[in-house]
């Protein structure tokens, strides 16, 4: 068995850069040491697909990538699943749902709000539509669960009550939370691991924070500071959809949930 | 420091990592007067608690189903040949069969290299009691590279269905164990398409 080994189109510029990383020792173990030599240099370039063309996700609105998932970029797709996995999920946990279950309305928002993405009249209200999606379908299997517990005559006290308040404190928690989170997700690196440590508990040592980011000690201090300065930034216009998301009731979401 | 003039985002920083620590005078007055710099404190304080205490994330599988629907099946025959073959850095496939040992029944190793990134490859064969699997994990290059969950790797083998995992938070990927002689994998990762082909 061997790897084939064809010639393909010339390759680019940068990808030539990317071929020649310097040798690096094991990674995983003893077998997987590199050995120079073996396999033949490929031309190796970017896939000339729209995919390539695409901004990095971190700079995409939602309305953006919710009109890139309309026309079926499988990346797009990705960057609303990863940006609101922990949102849709905390929810149905705040609720009162077990981690199965919880999973279960996860992939039952999801599922919903790929059927409905032609059909969302507010692209832009896409987390205020997915929140709504989320609390309903979670209440409906709430409902599901104390059905079943009746049926089998358990006791009612320790079913989880469907008209009992839901939570709402806890879903703006969390929902605060994953805002605050997706605003420091969006930043690029150095600064998401520069914010990530200073808003740790447990105190990274800067000699190895600036090591791990290949940065001079002395230069933390201020690199910190503009990496606070753009995640305000991040807060602010988080902070502003958040109110723009309150005036509109996400209608797809009460339809397609 | 006036009412007027917000608050530092290093003041903000601290009274949001220590709670204890509470608004002093004027901090108080502007706090109560700023709506402002009370929402970024109340998103500093978010922060530091989703740092510290992370919402619990679905099942790998749960997020790998939803993933899959965004996916679109690529056409091996037709697509095959604009794809960037990936160079294979180390095999112990054929180490093995040199040292005489049944490559059936042993774990085998394999390091791959695409643009910006290595690719190791570790494939669990078929045996008692385990089905079999393939564990694969995708070590960028460049220090400090993100978005490693950007993206999934489909496997093709003749006469099966197509499989697609998506890649992990740490660029890791899961899938079942080829059982065909040639397979290939093509993993797309931050917009770039590239295949491992094994013949």
């Amino acid at each position: 068995m061997m790897a084939t080994l064809w010639p393909v189109a010339p390759p680019a510029l940068d990808v030539l850069l990317c071929l020649n990383p310097p040798a690096s020792t094991v990674r995983r173990g003893p077998v997987l040491q590199r050995i120079r030599g073996m396999g033949r240099s490929h031309a190796l370039e970017k896939a000339p697909t729209r995919m390539a063309r695409i901004r990095e996700s971190h700079t995409w609105t939602d309305e953006e990538v919710l009109r890139a998932c309309r026309e079926g970029q499988a990346r797009a797709w990705r960057e609303i699943v990863h940006r609101y996995t922990r949102l849709v999920h905390g929810i149905a946990r705040a609720m009162g749902l077990q981690s199965d279950d919880a999973d279960e309305v996860f992939q039952l928002t999801f599922t919903t709000l790929f059927r409905s993405l032609a059909r969302l009249r507010q692209p832009d209200r896409i987390e205020a539509w997915l929140v709504t999606a989320s609390r309903r379908a979670t209440l409906r299997l709430l409902r599901e669960r104390r059905r079943h517990l009746r049926l089998a005559e358990r006791h009612a006290a320790s079913a989880p009550e469907a008209s009992a308040p839901p939570a709402d404190e806890r879903i703006e928690t969390v929902r605060e939370r994953e805002r605050a989170a997706r605003a420091l997700r969006s930043l690029a690196e150095p600064c998401r691991t520069l914010l990530t440590a200073l808003f740790a508990d447990h105190r990274i040592p800067y000699r190895e924070l600036a090591s791990r980011l290949g940065l001079a000690v002395g230069s933390l201090g201020a690199q910190r500071a503009r990496c606070l300065q753009r995640l305000r930034r991040r807060l602010v216009i988080e902070m502003a959809s958040e109110r723009d998301g309150r005036v509109g009731a996400p209608a797809g979401a009460r339809r397609g949930s | 420091m006036t009412t007027r003039r917000h608050l530092s985002d290093a003041l903000l920083v601290v009274l949001a990592r220590r709670p204890e620590r509470e608004p002093r005078g004027r901090e108080a007055g502007h706090l109560e007067a700023c709506g402002r710099c009370r929402s970024l404190l109340s998103g500093f304080r978010a922060l530091r608690a989703s740092v510290n205490d992370p919402a619990p994330a679905p099942a790998r599988s749960a997020l790998a189903a939803v993933l899959a629907l965004g996916e679109s099946r690529p056409s091996d025959r037709r697509d095959a040949p604009r794809v960037p073959v990936a160079r294979l850095v180390y095999d112990t496939g054929p180490a093995q069969m040199a040292q005489g040992l049944r490559a059936g029944t042993e774990t085998r190793e394999q390091l791959w290299r695409i643009p910006g990134a290595d690719v190791d490859v570790r494939i669990q064969p078929k045996g008692l009691g385990s089905p079999g699997v393939m564990h694969g994990q995708l070590f960028p290059l460049a220090r400090g590279a993100t978005a490693l969950a950007d993206g999934g790797v489909w496997l093709f083998q003749r006469g099966r269905r197509a499989v697609w995992a998506p890649l992990g938070d740490d660029g890791e990927f899961e899938l079942p164990a080829p059982s065909a002689q040639r397979w290939t994998l093509w993993l797309e990762w931050r917009g770039v398409r590239v295949r491992l082909d094994v013949r």
